[in-house]
Parts: C-alpha cells; sequence; structure tokens
C-alpha cells in the first residue's frame, strides 16, 4: 500500500536495484540448499556432457517401481546384445526361474529354438541395412531412418518391435507369450526395454471357446440330421396311412367286383360273355396286387414270421431268381457259414427277393454280374443309405449287389418312396422297392441302398435274428412262371376251372354274416347261397351279437374286421369266444386288423383277405368247421 | 520501492512454468497447489504449464533448474523461482508476490 504519494521516479538507482537482485538470487540459493536439505525434493538436474541430466532420489523412484514390479507382466531391459540388464519378478515367475538366474544372461536362452531368428529380428532391428522407405515394414521402425528423438540412426538399425513368440520355460516347456520391445537412450547409451505378456491364459479361453463352438456345431448338425430323419419318417408314417386308407376302401370295391363277377360266371355258359367276364375278373386280380403292394408300402400287411434260414430260403428259391434274371446276367450266390436263423415271414421275403433281384436285371441291360451275399451283421447306429431311424443290434443281412448303372444320389434318396420310378411309363408301379422298405420295417428290419454312378448298386436286407429254433423244414410253395418281370406270388390260389354247378356242401350249413358295407354284406349273402350255405346277415357286431343272444343257431360266423360302431371284428370274436367256445369264426379284411391291436401282431383268428374267390370262402368255413369240430381251435388258413 | 513487497492486486498477466519430475506425490500436490492458486487469486491471467523433466530434461537448461518440483513465475518480472514445500499454499502466494507475508512465515 502506497505510503505517499510522492512522485518518486521509477529509475531506482543502479545500485539499490543490483542489491536487490542479489538478495533475490541468495534468497533462492538459500531456499535450494534448504529445499534439497529437507528432502523436499523427488530430483535434482546436474549437468553433462550431453545436457542436463535428471538424477531421481530414491524415494521418488517408488510408484514406478511398485508399477513395474507388481503388474501382471513381466518387464525387462537389455542390452543391445540381448543381454539381461534387469528384469522384473513377474517375468523370473513366467519362467520358473530365481532372478538372479537371468539377469546378466542372454535373454535369446529363454526363447524357444524355433523362435530365436523371430527375437533376434526385434532385437536388431530392420533385416536391411538402413531404412529403406518402401522396404521397410518392421514395427517400430521409422520410416526415414530417424529414432524416436528425431536423430539420424546412421550406420545402425533401429531395434524394437511387437511378436507373439514361445518363451522356455526352466522345465523345457513352452510359455506362449506376446513381446513389445523398445529402444531407448539412457545417457548416450541405448538400451531395449521390453514388456512381456503371458498368453497361456488367454490361449486356454480361446481354446476354449473354440472347443466349445465345434461342440456346439456338431451338435447342431446331429440335431438338424435327426430332424430330417423324424421329418422323413413322419412324411413316410403319414403316406402310410393315408395308403393304408385308400387300400382299404378299394378292397371293399373290389370284393364287390369280383364276388359279382364270380357269381356271373355261374348263371352262363356264355363263351363270349364269359370272355368279357373273365377279363374283368383278371383286371380285379391286378386291382388286387397293387392294394397289396400299397398295404405292404404302408406296413400294413397281414405278416406272418417264421425263424427260417435266410441261405435256405434263397437256395429254394435259386432257380425262380436264375429264371427271372435271364441268360445275360451271371448270379452267384455267396451263402455265409454257420448263420443265425431270422424271424421273418418267408413269402413276403422271396417276394421282395424277386423285387430287387428284377431291378438288378434293370440295371443291366446289356447282361453283367449279380451277386446275392447273405451274412452276420451288426448295427450299432444310422447306416449309410439307410432311411428313418435305427435300431442298433445283432442282423442278418441279404445283400443283392449288381454292377450295373448305378444310381445317382437324387434318385438313390428316393428310392424307397413310393410311387417313384425311373422305369418307363407302363413299365413299373415305382411301388416295389417301398414294399420292400415297408416290409423289413414292418419286420423289425432296415435296409439300406449303396450305389454309384457307372460302378452298381448294392441294396441289403436287415433282418432279425430269431431266438427261436427253426420251424420244420417251411417249403415255400414257388409258383411256376415263365413271365418276365416282377411276380409277387398271390395271396389267392390259382383260379380254378370255372364251373357253373355250385359245390355240394354239407346241408343246411347257417352262417352269420358281419359287415357293416351293404353291398358287400349281399354280396357276401349271395356267394353263400351259390354255395349252399343259408346265410343271415347282421350290419355290425352289435346286431351279431344280440341275435345270439336273443337265441339264433349258427355254425358259423363270418365277419368284417373294420366296422364302425366301437366294435371291430376282433372284438366280436372274443365277445363270442366269451358266450359260444365251439362256434367257428372266419374274419375277413380289407386290411389288415389294426384294431387288433398293432400291425405286426400275429392274430389269433385267420383272416381271408378281401377281394377273395368264392372258394377261398369255401375253403375258409370248411376248415373253420373241421377245427370247430376237434374242439375249441380255429384251422389256419 | 522493493516489488517483492508489493502485493498484485492489478490485472497483471502471469506466466508460470512448474518443472516436476513424472508422477510423484510431491509432484501431484504442487501441481495441485498451484491450480488452486491460479484459479483463485489469477482467474483469466493466468499461463500455468506443466513440465516434465524426464520427458524433456533440456528444458532444465533453459531456466536453470537445479532441482524439482520447481515453480517459476516467468511474467510478471523479475523472473523468480520457487523450490520446496510446493504444497504450502500461503508460502507460494507470498513467492509468487500475491500475498504479503504475515508474521512467522518465511
Amino acid at each position: 500500500m502506497p505510503i505517499r504519494s510522492l512522485d518518486v521516479p521509477t529509475a531506482v538507482h543502479p545500485l539499490q536495484r543490483e542489491a536487490d537482485e542479489l538478495r533475490s538470487r541468495l534468497a533462492e540459493a538459500e531456499e535450494t540448499l534448504q529445499a534439497i536439505r529437507q528432502g523436499d525434493v523427488d530430483a535434482v538436474v546436474v549437468s553433462g556432457d550431453s545436457g542436463p541430466q535428471v538424477y531421481t532420489l530414491l524415494n521418488a523412484d517408488r510408484p514406478y517401481r511398485t508399477f513395474v514390479e507388481r503388474m501382471q507382466e513381466g518387464a525387462l531391459t537389455l542390452t543391445p546384445d540381448g543381454t539381461v540388464l534387469f528384469a522384473n519378478q513377474r517375468l523370473a515367475s513366467f519362467l520358473g526361474l530365481a532372478l538372479s538366474n537371468i539377469v546378466g544372461r542372454k535373454f535369446a536362452q529363454f526363447i524357444q529354438a524355433e523362435d530365436r531368428k523371430l527375437f533376434d529380428t526385434l532385437l536388431t532391428g530392420c533385416d536391411q541395412d538402413g531404412c529403406d522407405q518402401d522396404g521397410c515394414d518392421q514395427d517400430g521402425c521409422d520410416q526415414d531412418g530417424r529414432d524416436q528423438d528425431g536423430r539420424d540412426q546412421v550406420g545402425r538399425d533401429k531395434a524394437g518391435g511387437r511378436s507373439e513368440l514361445g518363451l522356455r520355460a526352466a522345465d523345457g516347456a513352452t510359455v506362449p507369450a506376446y513381446i513389445s520391445m523398445v529402444e531407448l537412450l539412457d545417457e548416450g547409451q541405448h538400451i531395449i526395454s521390453a514388456i512381456v505378456t503371458d498368453l497361456r491364459w488367454a490361449k486356454q479361453r480361446m481354446r476354449e471357446l473354440t472347443e466349445a463352438n465345434a461342440r456346439l456345431v456338431t451338435a447342431m448338425a446331429e440335431r438338424e440330421r435327426a430332424e430330417e430323419l423324424l421329418r422323413q419318417a413322419h412324411k413316410m408314417e403319414a403316406v402310410g396311412q393315408l395308403t393304408a386308407g385308400i387300400a382299404h376302401d378299394f378292397n371293399n370295391l373290389l370284393a364287390v367286383l369280383g364276388g359279382n363277377l364270380e357269381l356271373f360266371l355261374t348263371r352262363t355258359t356264355d363263351e363270349w360273355l364269359r370272355h368279357r367276364v373273365e377279363a374283368s375278373q383278371r383286371a380285379v386280380d391286378r386291382g388286387a396286387r397293387l392294394t397289396k403292394q400299397l398295404l405292404a408300402f404302408s406296413r400294413h400287411q397281414n405278416l406272418r414270421p417264421h425263424s427260417i434260414s435266410v441261405n435256405a430260403l434263397l437256395r429254394d428259391i435259386e432257380p425262380l431268381l436264375r429264371s427271372s434274371v435271364g441268360d445275360e446276367i451271371t448270379l452267384t450266390l455267396v451263402l455265409g457259414d454257420a448263420l443265425a436263423e431270422c424271424l421273418v415271414d418267408p413269402t413276403e421275403l422271396q417276394a421282395s427277393m424277386l423285387n430287387l433281384v428284377s431291378n438288378a436285371r434293370d440295371a443291366m441291360p446289356g447282361g453283367g454280374c449279380l451277386t446275392i451275399t447273405t451274412a452276420e451283421a451288426e448295427l450299432d447306429g444310422p447306416a449309410d443309405g439307410e432311411p428313418g431311424p435305427i435300431r442298433g443290434g445283432r442282423y442278418l443281412s441279404i445283400a443283392v449287389t449288381d454292377n450295373g448303372h448305378g444310381m445317382p444320389l437324387g434318385v438313390r434318396e428316393r428310392a424307397f418312396d413310393p410311387f417313384f420310378t425311373t422305369k418307363d411309363v407302363g413299365k413299373g408301379t415305382g411301388l416295389g422297392l417301398s414294399q420292400v422298405y415297408g416290409f423289413m420295417r414292418q419286420s423289425g428290419g432296415h435296409v439300406a441302398i449303396e450305389s454309384i454312378i457307372g460302378g452298381g448298386t448294392s441294396v441289403r436286407l436287415y433282418l432279425p435274428r430269431s431266438n427261436a429254433p427253426e420251424t420244420k423244414a417251411l417249403k415255400i410253395k414257388v409258383p411256376k412262371t415263365k413271365q418276365r418281370g416282377i411276380k409277387a406270388p398271390r395271396t389267392v390260389p390259382e383260379p380254378r376251372a370255372t364251373d357253373v354247378t355250385p359245390r355240394s356242401v354239407p346241408p343246411a350249413r347257417r352262417v352269420l354274416v358281419v359287415e357293416d358295407d351293404r353291398d358287400v354284406r349281399e354280396l357276401v349273402v349271395e356267394v353263400l347261397d351259390s354255395l349252399g350255405y343259408a346265410s343271415i346277415p347282421a350290419e355290425s357286431g352289435h346286431v351279431a351279437l344280440k341275435l345270439l343272444d336273443n337265441g339264433l343257431a349258427v355254425d358259423v360266423v363270418v365277419s368284417d374286421v373294420l366296422m364302425p360302431d366301437g366294435m371291430s371284428g376282433f372284438q366280436l370274436a372274443r365277445e363270442i369266444r366269451r358266450r359260444l367256445p365251439r362256434l367257428a369264426i372266419v374274419l375277413t379284411s380289407g386290411m389288415t386288423a389294426i384294431a387288433g391291436g398293432g400291425a405286426n401282431m400275429t392274430p389269433d383268428w385267420p383272416i381271408l383277405r378281401k377281394p377273395y374267390r368264392g372258394d377261398d370262402l369255401l375253403q375258409a368255413i370248411e376248415t373253420a368247421l373241421d377245427a370247430g369240430a376237434v374242439g375249441g381251435g380255429i384251422g389256419l388258413i | 520501492m522493493n516489488a517483492r513487497s508489493q502485493p498484485s492486486t492489478g490485472p497483471e498477466h502471469y506466466v508460470l512454468r512448474l518443472y516436476v519430475t513424472g508422477s510423484t506425490t510431491r509432484s501431484a500436490r504442487a501441481i495441485e497447489t498451484t491450480r488452486q492458486i491460479c484459479d483463485t487469486y489469477l482467474k483469466g491471467r493466468h499461463d500455468l504449464e506443466v513440465v516434465d523433466l524426464y520427458q524433456h530434461p533440456e528444458a532444465a537448461a533453459r531456466e536453470q533448474i537445479v532441482a524439482a518440483p520447481t515453480l517459476v513465475k516467468v511474467v510478471p518480472e523479475p523472473l523468480r523461482r520457487v523450490i520446496g514445500d510446493l504444497s504450502n499454499r500461503e508460502r507460494l502466494l507470498v513467492s509468487l508476490g500475491l500475498h504479503l507475508p504475515t508474521a512467522g512465515s518465511s
């Protein structure tokens, strides 16, 4: 604060000014000395030859030292030729060595052999002498040949860079690491400073993630495969249901047609008319075969499995197979030794074999080789070329192999689909393989296709093993046929010579006819009449039971299996058995009885398949009556 | 008149340079205290530069720095170096000529 406003000139006396300045500087010097004495400083600056050097006092250094010692990374400083000047404890722990064994050594010995050249490159700088702007791509290298302080690096390459490499621990193990090096100038000397990051943890995580990802991808692929199989199975199932339904209705129609045609024959001797009727009957027969194939595909066949030897069956039908195959193709049977028996319907198996053999023949229009091989096989998962889920276990395998034109993948995938065929119009219905497929699945087996285009095809059937001893030499009736082409044995016997007069039967046989379809019912009554039976119609199981309960006396009951109103032929039969154990029963069906409890179940009662001929019905009734006479049982058709 | 004993309340512009060596507790406190003073007393009329001697050792020669931390008042003249306990606000204010020394202080 001003004392008095004296107009004092600002130019102070020079001596005064000098005195003030000296006092100021002295005060400063004293202050500085005191500060140093009291330790109020972090560092002192010392003038050296190449400029001021900062000398840090120990305690001021501590935060840095602590940081370097405690950080997660390894730290080290090296001389330009790679000798360790300093290393922190972390690095020592990476290497599994004591610090004293590291400091002073060449660091290269702690690096895996294959990475030493790389380390060398980092240590000594670029490969080229001097830095060439175009050619140099070394990390940390300044492109115009200057170091970080802007000084020329004449004659000296720039060290530094970053890279992954493998450290060599005390036990020889590799420690994956990332090293980052930089060159420093310290008191005119070059030293290399490096940070080393341990990658083990990171690599482990990466590995785990990769494995988890791989597992996920595999699981997804499997799931997709399983879903596809399921979709396929469902599709087949749905088509099967549809087909079975159609076949059943169709069979009823065929029954009406066939039956009426038969009756017609009994009433005329006109040759022209008889020709026409017989031609129509043949059409009905063909229709019956077709529906049978459909049923086979939809696995609603009426199968009768027996324990048989596949070798025996093949030997039995060998002549048939040879004739089917013709002269231009060489057929060879390679039958395995001491094979176990399999459980299968032999008639259907025979039909399947004919099916496959004729397919093979068609694949070799110019002739070739066909081999049938039997063996035991063990399946433990989905077989190649097998649609649908598969059950593991031991099977008997029959392989039909040709060296024909083979199947492309698109055909192979659809080979088992119903109505799919590569044959010309009119040459095949496309039901053959689907029949085989349905039959095998229904029998508890599998079928698989392998094929190479131009190389041939092999169709392999897997049949379930049988646990029962072989049923005594079951001779299969092999119909003689000179026709080429697939000919499944007929389930209805050959047509007898038509006769105008009805067969003679014991008098007054009374038949209770149970059938819900009016036309079929009327037809059956008509047919029975013509055969000499007296028939009483009933439109349902309930009606039939009521009639019986009310005292109706009959000798035999002929009933359809599939009827509405909640009572199937099977149920009716069981009910009748309860009331009248000796009453003969014949069941008829347009389809295998589902109500009986599963398509694969061997029925206790004989089932006469529609459409049937009058003679078949006669035989069935007589057999049932005979069996009933013996006591309680029912004969087999 | 001794310029030292004249506190400044005028509109003069201050240029200050604080020389430190890296990050230590001491340098942190020095920086903090100096900033506080600038914000309180020299609002809008100061330039403060913090120089790390580790990064720029050659700067020590320019201002003839002997030890760190040192606070240099470049302007207004005369140039003044302050060294010692720079966390002492009172001392700093006096040294910079922003305060009259109270009895008992340096």
